[in-house]
């Protein structure tokens, strides 16, 4: 029973990934996101770890493909665009890539088989597990996570900010700017 | 389980964090006081070295205190050196920046944020003793520098870099959480050294660790730009801010060759390991590889900046002749290699963003035609710079690629050396142009809105006296060297 939900499961996954990558529409790409998200989740519930399945649906396929589908009515993004699409020449190039890709991945899982390792106990896959390891062992990626959002917003900021002055400002008044020799003329300007 | 954190451990880390919130602050509360980020943010960083200095064990042998956040930061002489050579980076660019942000008209606080927390970054990656930190900290730093990539949002060509750079970056991003999944799937550890015992302990080749680590390298090698991951420099240099790519061309490949040893040395660890020597092979490769693209490739650029960009890829493969065959030895070589290339590459990228007024556009060199005579001082730095990044006797550029190629026929790889020695000296030929072109052509370009400001000198000084006088007398240098990669 476990296996044949495991095998529906992963099945989904994989081929509601293919359609996010294969798709023209991006609202249609976006949806079967939710669905590769979801499996996921279910995926996780089966090895034992109920709370990232629930975080799985609850962060990803709940608030972040949200923000996908936002973002994508904000941009009214309907399909991708006849220039974007052509992708004859891409295709030649992708293909074998892909296909040695494939092969060199299949071919190491086929030969190495699955290691042998202990799964992971009950008590460090369960909500209080995870805390500990987090807040203890694990405390100083902890902190990192919490600098590297604040690199985010600040960044995202940073990066979706209007040009200041526009074009405008390419004419700077150019009163300590130098012109001939190496010295700046006058130093003050706010 | 460990519960005892020892928080000054990261206190240049914190420092520079913290700084970089007031500057954030002060943006915010006191935009007159601008002008002044600058000099805040260089204090901020020297005050981390000194942090630095101050938590570092360095006269007693300690690798990391055991138990401190479940020993996942090293903190030890090898770290410290690597720290300061960051942080000489660090200060070298914020230095270039302050003229080129003025003249632009895009002086803001984040930019200084956004450059001391790449800074942090950058350090916690080098201490990290595990992937996951690793792999935040890489995060961390990419972060920042996809937005001070498309800092110049008025010119297009900064934001082609940024998005060229992000979309690159972001796809290697993925490729290095993949590789860190594989190898704690094989291994059952992320830890360096539980990987290296793991790898030991396994009578077999183990091909899902290997792929795992062929992912890892092809990251690293992307944030270092060897030879078949290079392709992002050339245009992201070119279009990034120039005293911004005095950092990306050096800081980062700084920490990463740290990361790349490492990850290196888990593998060798075991010495019995059967495919270990496979590794000697393919690293060998990519050094013959970027040797070659990139001394090649460098020969044909008219555009300055991108010159140095293939240039950069060249000096990977020199860098990466020293960990071929990995063991302790090797890291003095990489070391005194990285220092001479973060001074004569951030001094050359300082002096190009001071000489070129209009970023949007290409940074020829023919356009340097006779400055050697108009700005002697900066001239000079460059012609130094120039001449370290060739290999020329008396500069830390020379004394580097001597290490290295020495270390290499120690190693017994004679073949390579030579290759390298033949390489470096295609790699004269595009320095030397530069330096022609600065005092042998007359002048064909007037300067125009070049803005020239002390803090810019001063950086541009700084590297090429450094380069100078360090590769003049090396020795204190070298013994310290010595003594900080030795203790184990």
């Amino acid at each position: 029973m476990e296996t044949l939900i495991f095998l529906i499961f992963a099945a989904l996954a994989v081929a509601s990934s293919l359609v996010v990558v294969a798709h023209r529409s991006p609202v249609y790409a976006t949806m079967s996101l939710v669905v590769t998200l979801f499996s996921v989740a279910v995926l996780f519930v089966l090895l034992g770890a109920p709370f990232l399945g629930a975080l799985q649906i609850l962060i990803y396929a709940g608030a972040i493909v949200v923000l996908f589908l936002f973002v994508i009515m904000l941009l009214n993004l309907q399909k991708a665009s006849a220039a974007a699409g052509r992708r004859g020449g891409q295709l030649w190039v992708a293909l074998p890539g892909a296909l040695l890709f494939v092969g060199m991945v299949g071919l190491v899982f086929w030969r190495a088989g699955a290691p042998a390792l202990q799964p992971l106990t009950a008590d460090l896959v369960s909500l209080k597990g995870l805390a500990t390891a987090l807040f203890s062992d694990y405390l100083l990626p902890f902190e990192i996570v919490g600098l590297l959002l604040l690199v985010a917003v600040i960044g995202a900021t940073v990066a979706a900010r209007r040009a200041p002055d526009g074009e405008a400002s390419r004419l700077l008044p150019r009163e300590d700017f130098v012109g001939a020799g190496d010295e700046p003329r006058k130093e003050a300007r706010s | 389980m460990s519960t005892h954190f020892d928080w000054m451990l990261l206190l240049p880390e914190l420092v520079l964090t913290a700084a970089g919130v007031v500057i954030l602050l002060l943006e915010a509360i006191a935009p007159s006081l601008r002008r002044s980020f600058t000099a805040l943010a260089v204090l901020a960083t020297l005050g981390a070295g000194y942090a630095a200095y101050y938590v570092t064990p360095l006269h007693h042998v300690v690798a990391s205190r055991a138990g401190t956040f479940n020993g996942l930061i090293e903190t030890s002489p090898l770290t410290f050196a690597f720290t300061l050579v960051v942080l000489l980076s660090t200060v070298l660019s914020l230095l270039a920046s302050q003229s080129y942000l003025r003249r632009e008209g895009i002086l803001a606080g984040e930019y200084h944020a956004l450059l001391l927390w790449c800074a942090v970054g950058l350090l916690l990656m080098l201490r990290a003793t595990e992937l996951l930190t690793v792999f935040l900290a890489l995060e961390t730093l990419s972060l920042c520098l996809y937005c001070l990539a498309a800092f110049h949002r008025r010119i297009s060509i900064s934001s082609e870099a940024a998005i060229k750079y992000f979309l690159m970056g972001a796809f290697v991003s993925a490729f290095a959480l993949y590789g860190i999944a594989l190898v704690y799937g094989a291994t059952g550890s992320t830890r360096f050294l539980g990987i290296g015992r793991a790898l030991a302990a396994q009578p077999f080749t183990n091909v899902l660790a290997s792929l795992g680590f062929l992912f890892l390298v092809a990251a690293f090698g992307f944030k270092m730009s060897i030879a078949p991951f290079h392709a992002w420099s050339p245009d992201t240099y070119q279009g990034a801010p120039s005293p911004f790519v005095a950092f990306l061309s050096v800081a980062p490949k700084v920490a990463s060759a740290l990361v790349l040893y490492r990850l290196l040395e888990a593998v060798v660890q075991g010495g019995t390991a059967p495919n270990s020597h496979k590794w000697s092979t393919a690293v060998a490769f990519l050094s013959v590889a970027s040797m070659l693209v990139g001394n090649f490739l460098a020969l044909v650029q008219r555009d300055v900046k991108r010159m140095l960009a293939y240039s950069g890829v060249a000096h990977m493969g020199y860098l990466l002749l020293a960990l071929v065959v990995v063991d302790r030895a090797s890291l003095m070589p990489v070391l005194v290699y990285l220092l001479a290339y973060v001074l004569m590459n951030a001094g050359a990228f300082t002096v190009v963003s001071l000489l070129y007024s209009r970023p949007g556009e290409q940074h020829l060199i023919a356009d340097l035609a006779g400055w050697g005579y108009r700005y002697p001082l900066l001239g000079g730095c460059l012609a130094v710079c120039m001449l370290s990044l060739g290999g020329i006797p008396p500069t830390l550029g020379f004394l580097g690629k001597y290490v290295v190629f020495l270390n290499a026929v120690g190693d017994g790889l004679v073949g390579l050396a030579v290759i390298g020695v033949l390489a470096s000296l295609v790699g004269v030929f595009y320095y030397l142009r530069v330096v022609y072109y600065l005092y042998m052509k007359p002048e064909t370009r007037q300067p125009e809105g070049l803005l020239i400001d002390v803090w810019g000198r001063t950086a541009a000084v700084l590297a090429a006296l450094g380069t100078l006088a360090l590769g003049l007398w090396p020795t204190g240098l070298l013994q310290w060297l010595m003594q900080a990669t030795a203790v184990k």
